[in-house]
């Protein structure tokens, strides 16, 4: 196989263009937009609508699904993105949450409506209320403090691993694939604005961990290649180039593998919910395992044929300076 | 091997699997009222799957529309609407600075909830002047399904300490129930000790007693250095370091609770109750070890008595929190039934594309997928990981390790396959060629996932200890898969045809 190695510098100036371009999103959108990430409705500020129920007057599923309906019919007007149940020993909630900028006064002319007919007997214990002013705080900065220790110290071990097992050059591989990985990542996440939550980083571990495998399998592709004596003529280049061609088959069919297993499991998600609200967090997951494929396909023999050029020639340096040192104190 | 062990062991197999299946899926009733939950009914839910137990927290003052309906005219008269909610004007003169005041204490609040780990929560703030705290209710599938309730009240009151524990406002007391108690000093003089009835007389009981403080006037926050938890197995350790000066006051206190009837010590942040401390005798040491009742109930202890002492007291006076609401989750009801079924799609799938993919040897791969699958079903369950959408995306990380494992061997038989050697030869270079390859991966997805179980936190320490199981299964099924390869092509006569192969024959062979 003959390296393109035009390619190489393709698929580089790709990766920097998206975590670039990530990254410049990100902060605007810090500055401008709310946030570095879009987050989701568990970090937001809202405006809820909150409609208590008795058990009195609303025993058994089908009169809540009637009270339901009714609330449903009053608030038709408006954007809910996000409608939970709760249930107490003596009735329940429903809550309908909206954006902040929601029109509060036709909101709560609509609340008034619902109040008008939820409380046949007027016992005073049911009723709806507007709740606005509200934000949620963002108190998990130590879960992130301590899954990015967590995944850098997964990085590192894998960097010092593979000095002793494979060299310096790919555990540079190996170190620059899971950053770069974990970067074009968070980049698609930060450019396509999906609204993310806790699971973001939950899925970041995920990536690195997906990118480690996928390194294995090319990194010890390109050992045993190396050290094949059909290949003891062949351009370093090009030996990376076929290892990243053997090693290709493996790790896209894992990452096509999980991509159809997340899209599975999404469309029982569907199922379940009967929406398409739901596929957010399906939706981050493809783009984690499209920066892997990304990543791993393409930027990984990318990144070794340079880190090989760069330690080949580091080598060559050395080792002609020991000659010359020998044959000058020779002369 | 002999076709008869070979059927001997395969029958086995199979009825083990069975089994192990049948207790994974199946509930049992065990008489008229207990019912033996199946190994999947049993697996703890996150928020995603099974909702959140909320509760709101109002000021002391402050009340709801409910509560606001059944005043009089003339008490209803002092409030002021500030959203839908009423204020009590003649408590708050100033709504802004207690807008403010509240604000701050939600940060607080929601930073001691963050210590705690969960695999998601959210603390908000509504109406400027309550805190509505939401965190996992961590039902089991079965209790989220209405059908253990005995689960669901354990979960449900786990929740309530929880977020009581983790709102409690004011500073650290030590309390005592006795309201006097007869010390008697070395030279054998009796005297009576009475423990202060301070301004939490009236809030903080003990089993609805009231409590004193026993450390007089003390500000007990200066007693410690340091407040933390160690958790083990299922018990966790609450630890406290003390100063040098209050190890002295510690001891004093210690040598009251021990000469008191009830001889405990109660630690109280605000009125609300966090530890217990039975001292029958003189302390006096630099740091105290006391096991909690639950490790729930050590780690709310823990993260809240440090969080005062790191200053971060609460400065509202909050109404007590007496019960939580627990809502469904966003994604719908059935959301983690589904998620079930998708994932044994994915199994059957797997075992389908195996035996189209490897012929008889898809049996083998198919098989350990079967077991990875209950490995990791049994896993949750035992461990009592809860799990999420992230976490069950981990498990499948997991068994693509175990597919990438045996997808390589294959490929390396196929290889030399080609080169014309018998099939037990080509298994058995395959095997010795990839070992490195194979235990590689291994140790670094190992190692990497014993790091995000032990330093991170919430879903990520929940991802890295299903990783954990995932990686040591897979590498125990890469090997039991050569073994099943052995097992079940021993009656076979055509080796290469139970693989999918074809045996090469060169000329020079003649």
């Amino acid at each position: 196989m003959k390296t393109k190695a035009y390619l190489n510098y393709i698929f580089g100036i790709i990766c920097a263009i998206v975590i670039v371009a990530g990254m410049t999103v990100g902060t605007i959108c810090h500055f401008f937009a709310g946030g570095f990430f879009n987050y989701g409705s568990e970090f937001s500020s809202y405006t809820s609508v909150v409609v208590t129920y008795s058990t009195a007057e609303y025993a058994g599923d089908a009169k809540i699904e009637q009270l339901k309906a009714n609330c449903d019919e009053k608030l038709a007007g408006f954007s809910c993105y996000e409608f939970s149940m709760g249930e107490k020993l003596t009735g329940g909630e429903l809550v309908y949450k909206y954006s902040a900028d929601v029109d509060g006064q036709a909101l709560a002319k609509a609340v008034e409506e619902i109040n008008a007919t939820i409380d046949p007997g007027d016992s005073g214990l049911n009723y709806a209320v507007v709740h606005s002013d509200s934000r949620t705080f963002v108190g998990g900065s130590k879960l992130i403090i301590f899954a990015s220790v967590a995944i850098s110290c997964g990085i590192v071990f894998q960097f010092i691993y593979f000095i002793f097992r494979y060299k310096l050059r790919s555990a540079l591989t190996a170190l620059l694939s899971g950053v770069v990985n974990l970067g074009l990542f968070v980049s698609l996440v930060a450019i396509t604005r999906l609204p993310v939550g806790a699971e973001l980083i939950a899925l970041s571990a995920a990536v690195v961990l997906l990118t480690m495998i996928g390194s294995c399998v090319f990194l010890d592709r390109a050992k045993k290649n190396f050290r094949n004596e059909a290949y003891a003529k062949t351009d370093r280049a090009d030996v990376v180039a076929v290892s990243g061609s053997e090693s290709r088959k493996i790790n896209l069919v894992t990452v096509l593998a999980l991509a159809v297993a997340v899209i599975v499991l999404a469309l029982c998600g569907i199922i379940a919910f009967a929406g398409v609200t739901v596929l957010v967090p399906y939706a981050v997951t493809i783009l984690g395992l499209a920066s892997c494929c990304f990543g791993t396909l393409a930027v990984m023999p990318a990144a070794h044929t340079f880190f090989d050029g760069v330690c080949e020639a580091a080598k060559n340096s050395v080792k002609s300076a020991a000659l010359n040192d020998k044959s000058a104190t020779r002369k | 091997m002999s076709k008869v062990k070979s059927a001997v062991i395969c029958v086995l197999l199979a009825i083990a699997i069975v089994v192990a299946a049948l207790f994974a899926t199946i509930s049992f009733p065990a008489g008229e009222i207990h019912r033996i939950n199946s190994i999947a009914g049993g697996i703890h839910l996150g928020a995603d799957l099974s909702g959140y137990a909320y509760a709101t927290v109002y000021p002391k003052g402050v009340i709801s529309q409910e509560d606001y309906e059944s005043l009089s005219e003339e008490d209803a008269a002092v409030y002021v609407a500030v959203g839908s909610l009423y204020v009590d004007g003649s408590r708050y003169d100033d709504i802004d600075a207690l807008k403010a005041d509240v604000e701050k204490d939600a940060e607080i609040i929601s930073s001691r909830i963050g210590r705690r780990g969960y695999s998601s929560y959210a603390v908000s703030v509504e109406d400027g002047i309550s805190i509505k705290i939401s965190v996992p209710t961590n039902y089991t599938y079965a209790a989220y399904r209405g059908i253990d309730s005995e689960s669901e009240n354990e979960s449900l009151s786990a929740a309530t300490t929880a977020i009581s524990n983790l709102a409690a406002d004011g500073k650290i007391t030590l309390r005592t129930v006795d309201s006097s108690i007869e010390l008697t000093d070395e030279a054998g003089t009796a005297t009576t000790y009475t423990p202060r009835q301070d301004d939490l007389y009236e809030t903080a009981l003990v089993d609805g007693s009231h409590t004193y403080s026993i450390a007089g006037t003390d500000d007990v926050s200066e007693y410690f250095e340091s407040i933390t938890s160690t958790t083990f197995g299922n018990n966790t350790a609450i630890n406290f370091k003390f100063t040098e000066e209050g190890r002295a006051s510690f001891s004093t206190v210690t040598t009251r609770a021990a000469s008191s009837e009830s001889k405990t010590i109660y630690f109280f942040v605000g009125d609300t109750q966090l530890v217990s401390f039975p001292c029958e005798s003189t302390l006096d040491q630099a740091s105290l070890s006391l096991m909690a009742d639950s490790v729930d109930m050590g780690q709310n202890a823990a993260i809240t008595l440090s969080s005062v002492l790191g200053g971060e007291a609460l400065s509202v006076d909050y109404e007590q929190i007496t019960n939580v609401i627990a809502s469904t989750a966003t994604a719908g009801d059935y959301v983690a039934l589904w998620l079930g079924v998708g994932c044994l799609l994915l199994v059957v799938v797997l075992v389908a594309a195996s035996v189209i993919r490897y012929k008889r040897l898809g049996i083998v791969n198919s098989i350990a997928v079967i077991i990875f699958a209950l490995v990791a079903t049994y896993a949750l369950n035992i461990i009592g990981i809860q799990t999420t959408f992230a976490v069950v995306f981990c498990a499948l990380i997991a068994l693509a390790l175990l597919m990438v494992s045996n997808a390589v061997v294959f490929t390396e038989v196929r290889r030399l396959v080609a080169t014309g050697r018998t099939m037990q030869t080509c298994i058995k270079e395959a095997y010795k060629n990839v070992l490195m390859t194979v235990t590689d991966m291994h140790i670094v997805l190992f190692v990497a996932s014993v790091l995000l179980a032990a330093v991170g936190a919430g879903e990520v320490a929940a991802c890295g200890l299903i990783m954990v199981v995932g990686t040591i299964a897979s590498y125990v099924l890469y090997w039991f898969s050569r073994l099943m390869w052995y097992v079940l092509s021993a009656p076979v006569r055509d080796k290469f045809a139970f693989a999918g192969l074809k045996r090469v024959v060169y000329d020079d062979e003649d």
